[in-house]
């Protein structure tokens, strides 16, 4: 057994490609695995972990490399999944494919990301995070309203029978047989979630170690001597503006297109704080720290509701505190743990 | 006089609220010469750093560098033009290497943007490359090799300072501004920031000076002024300037050494 695992991780002499293709079968196999060991239940939830680290990672280009505390991240996710919901729901009765749908939704939540920006560029800190959380809620409360005078939206009803993702004219959604194997819509939607979020960290690599990289980093340590090195700060905040809300835009869209169904409640303040907490608690600036945040906090909590109940009942006799806010008093003091003793979040950059 | 101005500073005034911290300055400077600018604390030096590199706004005044006008372009287009500064209360990027500290130094020389920081295509790859190897020799230029993997606040006081002047260096200026470069250094340090600084002179670019090291700015400088209360009191090579009574006098009669 230790030699089988030196010859994946430990050995010298192999590789690197041997320790790839087991990490490839692992993440090709995990839903069959979770879906034998815990329930169907729980595929979804893992679908929602990689939205949500989609989220996340676009946050994370703007919070962990720029510095630009925003507080109103969840807007763009918004834009995107309402973006999705107009052209391919019978709103409008338009049903553009997914491949149309992408490319608009990262643009159309890139120029939110830009527009949303641009008035903030003077701020910072504190002011910053007061005024994104402001445009956070009011591109919620736009949504909510926007069902007069014209309808658009459909107020605070939500927009319902969305398009799933559909290939050669078979949706994602549905559960089809192949070789055997029943892959259900979660099973389906994982491996095009799956492919979204490694092209998402690819991206964020790349960018990252580039000249525009450093560009957000110098601005996040020291936005004047970044200007004294001959930054033009505007254009590369309003930059990593554009791009993060382009990452919350795709994300969005899944979301709706795996929901089919959205509403103005799923983009209220405290999804924006729990994105950032994400970040901040994996490590902010760092890919796989804030991966590893969004994981945790988007799988911790669910176990907690389902052990919670049955270890309650078996040790005191009866359900004394209910799941869900035993759930958010555990949260709640688990993050404040983490900030006491890694203050720069579970694995920082450096 | 055989050298060419290279900047020119004129009549450039600066009050903040009912302070006059910089009233009618006209300095000349030329190429290639080490200019020292003196003074007691808050005689405006610095002011007068912030205003040339587009962070304070002139209340008059101008300020020309090689015959283009600069004054109230913001700052990242005056590095563009040719002028590069370090800082008097240092102010590098922190959790970033030295190496990276002068790569971003070489941004504004250097253009990449999403798409090519993506698809990584030649010209991208090898303008990342030219970016490594500048900065690389940029480091060694200025005697950091051995820390330059470090992050740049666990370095010495001394190697920060070394750092931002290869980190403005990488900006490939005309003119380089230095307030204070020797502050807290000692005095192997010093002298070896004025083999450096006397490198620079050599290299053709033209270093702007503050410093309290008197000794150091007598010994280095090709021209000198002295501020005191915002007025430019006296101007001139070294020699003039200490016996100058004016100087003397505002250095609270002290002798200048
Ligand atoms: N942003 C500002 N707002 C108000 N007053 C300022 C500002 N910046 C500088 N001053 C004032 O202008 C005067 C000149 O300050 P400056 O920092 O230029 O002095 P200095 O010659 O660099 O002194 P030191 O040798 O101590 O660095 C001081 O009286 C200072 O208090
Ligand atoms: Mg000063």
């Amino acid at each position: 057994m230790s030699k089988l695992f030196l010859m994946f991780f430990g050995g010298r002499k192999n590789p690197v490609w041997v320790g790839y293709v087991f990490i490839t079968v692992a993440l090709i196999i995990l839903p069959f695995l979770v879906e034998a060991s815990m329930g169907r239940t729980w595929v979804r939830i893992l679908d929602f972990a990689l939205i949500y680290a989609m989220l996340a990672l676009g946050l994370n280009i703007v919070v962990g490399f720029a510095g630009l505390l925003d507080l109103g991240y969840i807007a763009f996710y918004a834009v995107g999944a309402y973006t999705w919901a107009l052209l391919a729901s019978p709103q409008f009765g338009l049903h553009l494919p997914f491949w149309a749908i992408i490319p608009i939704g990262f643009v159309v939540a890139g120029i939110f990301g830009v527009l949303l920006g641009a008035p903030t560029l003077r701020l910072r800190g504190d002011y910053l995070a007061i005024v994104t959380l402001g445009f956070g809620e009011i591109v919620r409360i736009f949504l909510n309203n926007l069902d007069h005078p014209i309808n658009i939206t459909n107020g605070p009803v939500g927009i319902n029978l969305i398009d799933p993702i559909q290939i050669a004219g078979v949706s994602l959604t549905k559960s089809h047989e192949i070789l055997g194997l029943e892959f259900s819509g979660a099973h389906s939607y994982y491996y095009v979630l799956l492919f979204l979020l490694l092209a998402t960290v690819f991206v964020c690599i790349r960018l990252e170690n580039s000249r525009l990289g450093r560009a957000w980093v110098a601005i996040r340590e020291d936005e004047t001597a970044a200007q004294a090195m001959g930054i033009n700060t505007r254009n590369v905040k309003l930059l990593a503006f554009a791009m993060g809300a382009s990452f919350g835009g795709i994300a969005g869209g899944m979301f709706a297109s795996f929901q089919g169904f959205v509403s103005p409640e799923s983009f209220i303040l405290l999804e924006s704080i729990m994105v950032l907490c994400m970040v901040v608690l994996g490590g902010m600036g760092n890919i796989w720290g804030v991966i590893l945040g969004t994981f945790l906090l988007a799988i911790l909590p669910e176990v907690l509701r389902d052990v919670s109940g049955p270890i309650q009942e078996n040790v005191l006799g009866r359900v004394w505190l209910d799941p869900e806010s035993l759930r958010m008093v555990l949260f709640g003091l688990a993050l404040i743990l983490v900030m006491l003793l890694r203050p720069s979040g579970l694995w920082p950059k450096r | 006089m055989k050298k060419k101005i290279i900047a020119e500073i004129s009549d450039i005034t600066k009050t903040f609220g009912g302070l006059v911290a910089l009233s009618n300055i006209d300095l000349n400077i030329k190429g290639g010469e080490i200019f020292g600018l003196i003074g007691p604390n808050g005689a405006g030096k610095t002011t007068l750093f912030n205003i040339l590199t587009g962070m304070y706004r002139p209340t008059k005044g101008f300020f020309k560098l090689e015959d283009v006008e600069l004054t109230r372009l913001p700052p990242h287009l005056i590095v563009k033009a040719g002028l590069a500064r370090t800082f008097q209360n240092i102010r590098l990027f922190g959790t970033m290497t030295g190496l990276e500290n002068v790569m971003v130094g070489c941004h504004v020389r250097t253009n990449i943007g999403v798409v090519g920081a993506i698809l990584r295509h030649k010209g991208a790859r090898q303008e990342e490359e030219r970016i490594k190897d500048r900065a690389r020799s940029l480091i060694d230029y200025v005697g950091l090799n051995a820390s330059s993997a470090q992050a740049a606040s666990t370095l010495s006081y001394g190697d920060q300072r070394r750092l931002e002047i290869a980190r403005a260096l990488a900006t490939s200026p005309k003119v380089i501004a230095l307030d204070e470069p020797a502050a807290g250094m000692n005095p192997t340090e010093t002298s070896q920031l004025r083999e450096l600084l006397v490198k620079i002179r050599e290299d053709g670019i033209t270093i702007l000076l503050i410093e309290h090291d008197v000794k150091l700015v007598m010994g280095l400088c090709d021209t000198v002024a002295v501020l005191d209360y915002g007025i430019k009191i006296a101007e001139g090579t070294p020699s003039e300037i200490k016996s100058n009574p004016e100087v003397i006098r505002a250095y609270l009669g002290g002798d200048v050494p």
